[in-house]
């Protein structure tokens, strides 16, 4: 009986299956046949492979008790410039290149942040916006469409006709970075930096170094993220994936991955993403206006701290 | 005389430990009271229940001959008793005007502050008790002793009658002390009963009516300053127990390598300079008061404050630049001061911070997990650690096994000069007397220990040589048979000269 008495609803562990179960009930409830269709199902899944590959360079910026809100900027600047190379470069060289540009802008973003000891949130903050402008200046704001019919049609193929490959991209380089935390020393030097900056000093850890590796290796998850939605959207965008590091922040904390640095499991912040980005498709498919969609976004954000993050 | 105070029977326990035992005394109307007794003796435990912080098991108080009930550091405001922290709760950048009056300001209409006002109260306080303080100064820009007569201000401010300072100028020199003495003269002249908490003899010597004495939760004496020399109020102080615990001892072998050597150290912003060696197995004990600078200098060591100038050896050779990581790689171990800040990731299980210093030297790509559960395993069993299971979080450990788990992290690997920073701080003594034992045993396998640590009687018998630190600079070199308290307390004393 004293069990029952006690028994507390554990939000960290389960709050994210909870939500996931209302969720499907009230979509089954509501409208069954329109979301049920594969054709919505694997758009929703490729778009939250595009989420989830942000909230894992996101997440880790949260594990060493950073933010990072240049997440959009960086796969704006993706975008664009996605567009404009593959004009007169193969997708391998394009890939290649914009990723060690992104690569450049985490290591500066460290660079700042760690030596220049300015706060993550206004480095980034600052880096959101120089970014933004430099992906509006390349075309002066223009949309550029993508002719590279290779590069558009990899957002097409799925696995069994079902699921998206990059969905499996996703799951990949969740497994990649998983496998960095759990089973190398970095993984452990990650979590004892953002659980205690100083204690990790102390310890004889290069905090200055496990930093600018992680928002180098968050920029890149950006990157990525940001060539696979051009290929979606078939085209370069400066102004893309606007609100990308809310997105990204607010599954992060869904996930349960602590704004307080050092406490969380990536995994559950993908998982976070992933449910996200249903919550998002539903909102869409009942035709609410995208004005109502911000109230709904904002206050998940909120909910998901005040639920997900109590100790 | 007037009657101000009076105890009858205050007892105190924590958990099995009596701290106070059947304290009862009175004290007179406008005297200044020294309290002084070793650490653990009972002093702050006093002081807290007079001021309402803590709630006595047993006994009653009479302040102006009518019993207090429900006391509460409310209650002690009203009735005009207040405590001044070693450590005041100033707010450092702003003003001495703005610090006076924080939690009191005066509110004008739609809740402006009246300056004026405020500034006229504050002139008139200063006037009556003859005080010296520029209003208008931030209070980072004042000396630490002028920091405090600003606490104490603020303390005037509503009509106090009964002052308590806790450790009152422990760290402050001798023209600070002066300072601060005639402050608390002035206030005695005014009617103000005080009761100045201090470890430093010849000060209390210095300013007090009457001194009373505590040791092990029990009240010795309450005795008449101009009746007493300094030798006889240490032997007072002193409980003898102390000295049969130097049997433990094991003198230094002859013929031992150099571990350490330290030339003209000096940190920055130092005014000192430290040249000293200690050789493989030795223990070296340096004790000192609080912000004597003995803190300072085994961080300087760790390349944890910056180097002014001098250079350090270690197995004869000569470091170059010193941080932690270059340190932890020359095999130095260090624990720091504050196990919250700077010790442990409470977050993580027990493992994670045993291991943390040392997985570089195990592993280049991947983990072993159970390697490493065996591996810290095996160090909490040296260090004598309670616990259900090694992956347990840290915040779930009780104070006495998170300082051990500290001294853990150093034991799973071949460490061979450990620097340990109030090693024994906020724990009990069965912890402590392990964590002793983990040093001695340390010492047998050739390592070399620093321990530095404000409380003196913790080292007596564990050391083999015992510098004493006073304002920065190293007083007293104490060799074996020499380490005694009786010894310790004179070089404390010669502090203020």
């Amino acid at each position: 009986m004293r069990n029952i008495k006690n028994w507390k609803f554990n939000w960290d562990k389960y709050g994210l299956f909870l939500l996931l179960i209302v969720l499907a009930i009230i979509v089954l409830i509501w409208n069954p046949r329109v979301f049920f269709r594969i054709g919505i199902l694997s758009a929703t899944l490729r778009l939250s492979a595009v989420v989830g590959i942000a909230t894992i360079g996101e997440g880790l910026v949260l594990l060493v008790r950073g933010i990072d809100l240049s997440v959009g900027a960086v796969m704006g600047l993706v975008s664009i410039s996605t567009a404009v190379m593959l004009n007169s470069y193969s997708i391998f060289t394009t890939v290649i290149i914009l990723l060690l540009i992104c690569c450049l802008i985490g290591l500066i973003n460290g660079l700042f942040i760690v030596k220049g000891k300015i706060p993550a949130i206004i480095t980034t903050l600052g880096m959101m916006w120089l970014l933004r402008g430099i992906a509006g200046s390349i075309t002066n704001g223009r949309l550029i469409r993508i002719t590279n019919k290779t590069f558009t049609n990899l957002s097409g193929y799925s696995f069994l006709g079902i699921i998206p490959y990059f969905f499996i991209g996703l799951l990949f380089l969740g497994l990649i970075v998983l496998f960095i935390l759990n089973k190398l020393s970095i993984g452990r030097y990650i979590y004892a930096i953002g659980g205690n900056e100083e204690a990790a000093y102390y310890s004889g850890i290069s905090v200055t170094k496990v930093k600018i590796i992680v928002f180098v290796i968050a920029a890149v998850m950006y990157g990525i993220a940001g060539i696979f939605l051009s290929s979606y959207i078939r085209s370069g965008m400066p102004f893309a994936a606007q609100g990308y590091e809310f997105r990204a922040i607010t599954s992060a904390a869904l996930g349960g991955i602590a704004l307080s640095g050092g406490k969380g499991k990536l995994w559950k912040g993908i998982l976070g993403a992933i449910i996200l980005t249903f919550l998002y498709s539903f909102v869409t498919s009942l035709g609410i206006s995208p004005y109502l969609q911000g109230i709904f976004e904002g206050s998940i954000l909120i909910l998901a701290v005040y639920l997900c993050q109590r100790d | 005389m007037e009657k101000i105070l009076e105890l009858k029977n205050i007892t105190k326990n924590f958990g099995n430990t009596r701290a106070l035992n059947e304290i009862s005394f009175s004290l007179d109307k406008g005297k200044i009271y020294s309290l002084v007794g070793e650490n653990g003796a009972g002093k702050s435990t006093l002081a807290k229940i007079i001021s309402g912080g803590l709630k006595s098991d047993n006994g009653e108080i009479y302040y102006k001959g009518q019993i207090v009930i429900n006391h509460s550091p409310r209650k002690a405001k009203e009735l005009g008793i207040f405590i001044v922290h070693q450590w005041g709760d100033l707010a450092p950048n702003l003003s001495v005007l703005d610090n006076i009056f924080l939690g009191n300001e005066e509110r004008g209409f739609i809740g402006i502050l009246n300056r004026n006002y405020m500034q006229e109260k504050a002139h008139k306080i200063l006037k009556e008790f003859d005080l010296n303080l520029d209003l208008n100064l931030p209070v980072e820009e004042l000396s630490p002793a002028y920091q405090q007569i600003v606490t104490i201000t603020k303390a005037l401010l509503v009509k106090n009658e009964f002052l308590i300072i806790d450790e009152g100028g422990s760290s402050f020199d001798k023209k600070e002390l002066v300072e601060l003495f005639v402050v608390l003269r002035k206030l005695k002249c005014a009617g103000v009963t005080i009761i100045y908490i201090s470890h430093l003899l010849d000060n209390v010597m210095e300013l007090s009516d009457e001194i009373i004495v505590l040791r092990n939760g029990n009240l010795i004496k309450i005795v008449k300053t101009k009746n007493i020399t300094l030798d006889e109020l240490a032997s007072l102080v002193i409980s003898y127990e102390v000295k049969t615990e130097v049997k433990n001892f094991a003198p230094l072998k002859k013929g031992k390598l150099e571990k350490l050597k330290v030339d003209s150290l000096m940190w920055k912003g130092g005014n000192a300079s430290y040249s000293f060696a200690i050789k493989e197995s030795e223990i070296l004990g340096i004790t000192g008061p609080v912000g004597s600078g003995k803190s300072e200098l085994l961080r300087t060591i760790m390349g944890l404050n910056p180097k002014e100038k001098g250079t350090i050896w270690i197995n004869r050779e000569k470091i170059i630049k010193n941080s932690p990581f270059r340190m932890i790689r020359k095999k130095v171990a260090f624990v720091p001061e504050s196990r919250f800040a700077e010790g442990l990731v409470m977050l993580r299980s027990m493992e994670e911070n045993i291991t943390l210093p040392s997985l570089w030297q195990w592993y280049k790509f991947l983990l072993n997990k159970k390697e490493l559960i065996k591996k810290s395993n095996q160090a909490a069993d040296v260090a004598r650690i309670m616990r259900s299971s090694i992956q347990d979080r840290m915040s779930y450990l009780s104070g006495g096994n998170q300082q051990k788990t500290v001294i853990a992290k150093w034991l799973t690997s071949d460490y061979e000069l450990f620097l340990l920073d109030e090693a024994f701080i906020g724990i009990d003594i069965g912890a402590k007397s392990d964590i002793g034992e983990v040093i001695r045993r340390l010492s047998k396998n050739s390592c070399s220990i620093i321990l530095v640590s404000t409380e003196f009687t913790d080292l007596i018998g564990l050391v083999h040589r015992l510098f004493v630190m006073v304002n920065h600079k190293i007083v007293a070199e104490l060799q074996g048979e020499e380490i005694t308290n009786k010894n310790i307390i004179k070089y404390y004393q010669s502090t203020i000269k």
